[in-house]
């Protein structure tokens, strides 16, 4: 897959999985792995972005003596979601012109 | 096999030309995947041999490096601009206290997103951004999506007009001598603790449209599909509130002249600060309850509350 149109979907994806609740690094990447191929590392630079675009915020929680960071997301990340799913709508039209041969 | 701390040290001699919080918070970030690891059964080796080699995690953090080279910063002394336009398109917009006297200007650039900023000669700033290639949302929040940011004095004598599309916009905390226009198609505007002297406008689309503790010379807010919340919202003049599709409510309202409300399909709930014989009142909804009368004269204002499909439950100071 294109770098950067999986760097996209892995946005939404990580997004996605905070829809449904507060997670944390470990854990999005094991919610993911069935859906879509993520590392550790590749996971670390698409949560920066997301919250430094407010998409999600960060706090620390203490968990068996140590602190946790966890993410949550926010209304813009919501948006975000729904702005991506928009946009794939237009991808979509394209797919299936291809598809039916032109 | 390397240990945990083996490990951690060698990724911060890897990534020691990120700035040094950078540095703390991506360290942070493996030890804790670590200690998941360990607590996930795996001993401390078998958990960092699990893990990407040292380079290829360095490696995979350049485009943060990238980020920061991506990062514009601008600024310009308020007193030399007295209004500024804003067109952007996908970013979030911010408008913020700048806690100086400068206007402030945060933004990204990178291969699919450029600004042109000009400073006129009659003192107007105008940003206008351009995508430079198609679908780049889809490439990523790091390349469309990232927030422009604007700050401005506390007390700002001039006007904007910040404009974005899919973006949020959201504006706080500062005061304005002359208008604020706010527009984008599909996000939700948020406007809190304001002073503007002139005209405040929002118009939104898709979005949600939240007033919190504002006065402003004369409000007008727009929205095709989103509820329209005013809270402790005080106008010299006119308050024009309207939503197609969603409901209006209002609490501590209070215009100097004229208060009207109109949705086609959502309900008109909440309290105005006045007392209902102060308006001369007209009012109707067609599939609703409401607790106005439908056509009231001897007021010194004008109160005009119409809804289609929904109901309207205004109360009054007595």
């Amino acid at each position: 897959m294109d770098p950067q149109l999986k760097r996209g979907l892995l946005e939404v994806c990580v997004l996605t999985v905070l829809r449904n609740e507060e997670s944390y690094g470990y854990k999005i990447i094991k919610d993911l792995s069935s859906v879509i191929e993520i590392s550790e590392s590749t996971l670390y630079p698409i949560l920066k972005r997301l919250e430094s675009g407010g998409c999600l915020i960060v706090f620390s929680k203490e968990h068996n003596g140590r602190l946790r960071k966890y993410y949550r997301i926010t209304k813009a990340g919501e948006e975000r979601i729904k702005a991506f799913l928009e946009e794939w709508k237009t991808v979509m039209d394209v797919y299936h012109y291809i598809i039916d041969g032109g | 096999m390397m240990t945990k701390a083996e490990f951690l040290n060698q990724l911060r001699g890897m990534i020691s030309n990120l700035p040094p919080e950078e540095v703390e918070r991506t360290i942070g970030y493996f030890s804790e995947i670590i200690d998941d690891r360990i607590e996930d059964g795996m001993s401390e080796k078998e958990a960092v041999a699990g893990m990407e080699s040292v380079e290829s995690v360095a490696n995979s953090l350049v485009p943060m490096q990238t980020e920061l080279k991506d990062m514009r910063q601008n600024s310009y002394l308020a007193s030399r601009v007295r209004a500024i336009f804003l067109k952007d398109v996908n970013s979030p917009v911010r408008l913020v206290c700048s806690d100086s006297d400068l206007i402030t200007l945060d933004y990204y650039e990178s291969s699919y997103k450029a600004y042109h900023i000009d400073l006129s000669q009659s003192e107007e700033l105008v940003i206008r951004c351009e995508i430079l290639r198609k679908w780049s949302g889809l490439f990523g929040f790091n390349y469309a999506f990232r927030p422009f940011t604007l700050g401005i004095p506390k007390t700002y004598f001039g006007s904007l007009t910040l404009e974005t599309t899919n973006g949020s916009i959201s504006s706080g905390g500062v005061d304005v001598s002359g208008s604020l226009a706010l527009k984008t198609s599909n996000g939700r505007i948020t406007v809190e603790n304001m002073t503007i002297g002139k005209l405040l406008s929002l118009k939104s689309a898709n979005g949600r449209l939240a007033l919190t503790g504002l006065k402003a010379g004369e409000i007008s807010a727009r929205t095709s599909n989103g509820k329209i919340e005013a809270i402790n919202v005080r106008a010299e003049q006119n308050v024009a509130l309207e939503s197609s599709n969603s409901g209006i409510h209002v609490e501590h309202l209070f215009s100097g002249s004229s208060i009207r409300l109109v949705s086609s399909n959502g309900k008109i709930s909440g309290q105005i600060d006045d007392s209902l014989r102060t308006f001369n009142v007209k009012s109707r909804t067609s599939n609703g309850s409401s607790t106005l009368p439908s056509n009231m004269g001897g007021g010194t204002k004008d109160l005009n509350v119409f809804t289609s499909n929904g109901r309207i439950d205004l109360g009054f100071l007595m």
